[in-house]
């Protein structure tokens, strides 16, 4: 028998797809979690009861369940088998109650100015950003774009480019678990802050009674969880005080001998006396390729600092100011809309001069500085009204000890252009970022400073063998390197094995063995990326 | 070639119709001043769907569908139906004459509340 639950809707058949077109569309049954009107602990139970009916059947059935995100991903991590669970309506967010904290986590709350905060995880990234304003709260840092469920953003070490906080993940102070009907786990570090009074009190609203874990392995594994060690309801988030960021963007030369130091020394205003010494933000976006002619710039240095928000006058708080291009995340949809039109791929020189313009439309060809709130900085890449189809977009993320940022992007940029010359053009941008380390077992900011290298393109069918060569060129480098969980697979045994360690890897698997004690459990909540990696 | 008129605009709380339930939404397209009239599913199962409108037969409506599902990016606007919490986003193409040849909007989601205070 399905599931059956007065708060469960099934739609049978439904239509799944990722925002970029980069997977194959799925068909699959999407269980979605539809609270009736009541009181607020009435939906919260509805939440609970329906939630659990679903897992109830997927694992008495063997049934793989995915937990649907915001589809931003590239890789197939978000994608679904055959069931997906969508917790899209369960929308809250509420400071945590002080009963739930130990004195002493009060007052270094309350010393640092943190507050943390409840937050249901199926919610995106922007909506956490609105609300949180509405309270006068910042996440402390954010990916490069905010379309990702807060659960979705985590699992896949969604970083953003902040050198003082780390990844979004790093910001996790506690994650509520559900691994069964009537069993959840809420994790949080030994040194967590957290009391067993958060945990039954959690238990109760839901119905699935919660057991408070306070384990410094297991909180380094779900921080980072790829979506295989259960559902994901809540997370608990440090935010601070809200604040503005105040971006400067200077375009550079390919013969600007000032932009590819900052890689190894991340000192901006050694490349241009207007960036900040020290930002909270440091990334670069890059052209693949020389422009034509070359007093096009070449490189664009991106540094951002946050300043207190008390309502200053000139600070965009709307995410919709289409001028908010600071990354390559509208890169892609703009990219696609220029080359849908019958133009052959990819060998047509004409491409390189689109790429060219397409860069200098996004970024400029001065300097430009613009001050808006992290919901707006970050806010919705222009995707509505692109039709991908027949075109596809793919995106590999390499990433690698910053220590090695310069000769790991000069390897990159070089095999780019060996490739191109041998006929495989690549069709895309080039973002860096830097951000600081993590401690969860599979962050990508795994290292002391990591540079994450970005290649977001149009998919050809010469795209596979480009990332190859590059691959190879970075092995052959003696650059370790790591794949993003969001993007292409690039995480092979191997990989993980030279980047991560032993170490990680089986902490890891150990952590998930703990959590979902039986084979047949795990296989409930396993991916086709987990395989892939050698991890399950 | 297409051409953006309008993104991320709010069409105002949708109303659901008389009989038949069909929904109509009126359009005031600033830049051509052409008002056009949706028609959507009548039992569309994607209550947070993506649609994409087609013209109609008749050369006046849009005949709308949600072949993408669940394609929501959150916005706050009024309740309405078929989207129940109102639209998201709107997205018009016009061919070079200004005559509008599709449409794309997504449904909002539901507002975010608290929890309780225990």
């Amino acid at each position: 028998m399905p599931p059956s639950h007065p708060a469960l809707k099934i739609h049978k058949n439904a239509h799944w797809r990722d925002v970029h077109h980069a997977n194959d569309a799925v068909r699959c049954t999407r269980y979605e979690l539809t609270p009736r009107t009541g009181t607020t602990n009435e939906q919260l139970l509805d939440v609970g009861g329906a939630l659990g009916a679903v897992l109830e059947f997927a694992i008495d059935e063997g049934e793989p369940l995915r937990t649907g995100g915001g589809r931003w991903s590239l890789s197939s991590i978000g994608r679904p088998k055959s069931a997906l669970l969508d917790l899209g309506n369960h929308r809250r967010i509420s400071a945590v109650p002080t009963t739930w904290l130990t004195p002493e986590s009060q007052a270094s709350s309350a010393s640092a100015e943190v507050t943390p905060m409840l937050i249901a995880a199926g919610m995106t990234v922007n909506v956490v950003h609105r609300e949180l304003a509405k309270k006068k709260l910042a996440l402390k840092t954010s990916g490069a774009s905010d379309g990702q469920t807060f659960a979705g953003a985590i699992a896949t070490g969604t970083h953003g480019a902040d050198l003082n906080v780390g990844a979004l993940h790093d910001t996790v102070l506690a994650v509520h678990l559900v691994v069964g009907p009537d069993r959840s786990f809420l994790l949080q570090a030994s040194t967590g802050g957290l009391t067993e009074k958060a945990a039954e009190t959690l238990g109760r609203w839901f119905g699935i009674p919660c057991e408070l874990v306070s384990d410094d392995q297991l909180i380094r594994a779900a921080r980072v969880h790829l979506g295989s060690l259960g559902v994901v309801l809540h997370v608990i988030v440090e935010t601070v005080p809200l604040y503005y960021l105040e971006r400067r963007v200077t375009p550079h030369q390919d013969g600007d001998l000032r932009w590819r130091p900052v890689l190894s020394h991340r000192r901006p205003n050694a490349a241009d006396a207007g960036h900040p010494a020290s930002p909270d933000f440091l990334s670069l976006i890059l052209h693949p390729y020389l422009p034509h002619p070359e007093n096009e710039p070449r490189a664009w240095l991106n540094t951002m600092r946050k300043l207190p928000f008390t309502g200053q006058t000139g600070v965009i708080t709307k995410p919709s100011d289409v001028s908010l291009k600071s990354d390559l995340a509208d890169f892609l949809p703009g990219i696609v809309h220029l080359f849908e039109h019958d133009l052959e791929l990819p060998r047509n020189p004409i491409l390189r001069a689109i790429t060219s313009s397409q860069l200098r439309s996004i970024y400029g060809t001065t300097v430009s500085t613009k001050r808006a709130l992290p919901g707006a900085m970050f806010g919705p890449p222009d995707f509505l009204g692109i039709d991908f189809d027949p075109l596809r977009g793919a995106s590999a993320e390499y990433v690698f000890n910053a220590t090695q940022a310069l000769v790991g992007v000069e390897t990159i940029l070089q095999t780019l252009a060996t490739q191109a010359s041998a006929g495989n053009q690549y069709l895309g941008g080039i973002g860096i970022r830097f951000v600081k380390g993590s401690n969860a077992w599979l962050a990508l900011n795994a290292k002391q400073t990591t540079c994450f290298v970005e290649l977001q393109s149009l998919y050809t069918d010469e795209l596979p063998a480009i990332h190859s060569a590059v691959a190879s060129a970075l092995t052959k480098a003696s650059v370790p390197y790591a794949g993003h969980w969001g993007q292409w697979a690039l995480n092979t045994p191997a990989v993980l094995r030279s980047y991560w360690g032993e170490r990680a890897i089986t902490q890891w698997k150990k952590a998930r063995a703990t959590l979902l004690p039986t084979a047949k459990l795990r296989k409930i909540f396993a991916s086709p990326i987990l395989a892939a990696a050698g991890l399950g | 070639m297409k051409q953006r008129l309008e993104r991320g605009g709010v069409v105002g709380p949708a109303r659901a119709g008389g009989a038949g339930r069909l929904l109509a939404i009126l359009l005031l397209l600033s830049g051509c001043g052409q008002v056009v009239a949706i028609k959507v599913a009548r039992h569309d199962p994607n209550p947070s769907g993506y649609y994409v409108c087609e013209p109609a037969e008749d050369g006046k409506t849009f005949n709308c569908k949600s072949d993408r599902a669940f394609h929501v990016y959150d916005s706050e606007l009024a309740a309405g139906e078929p989207c129940e919490y109102g639209i998201a986003n709107l997205h018009v193409e016009t061919n070079w004459r200004g005559k509008v040849t599709r449409i794309q909007f997504s449904c909002a989601v539901a507002p975010v509340g608290e929890f309780p205070k225990e």
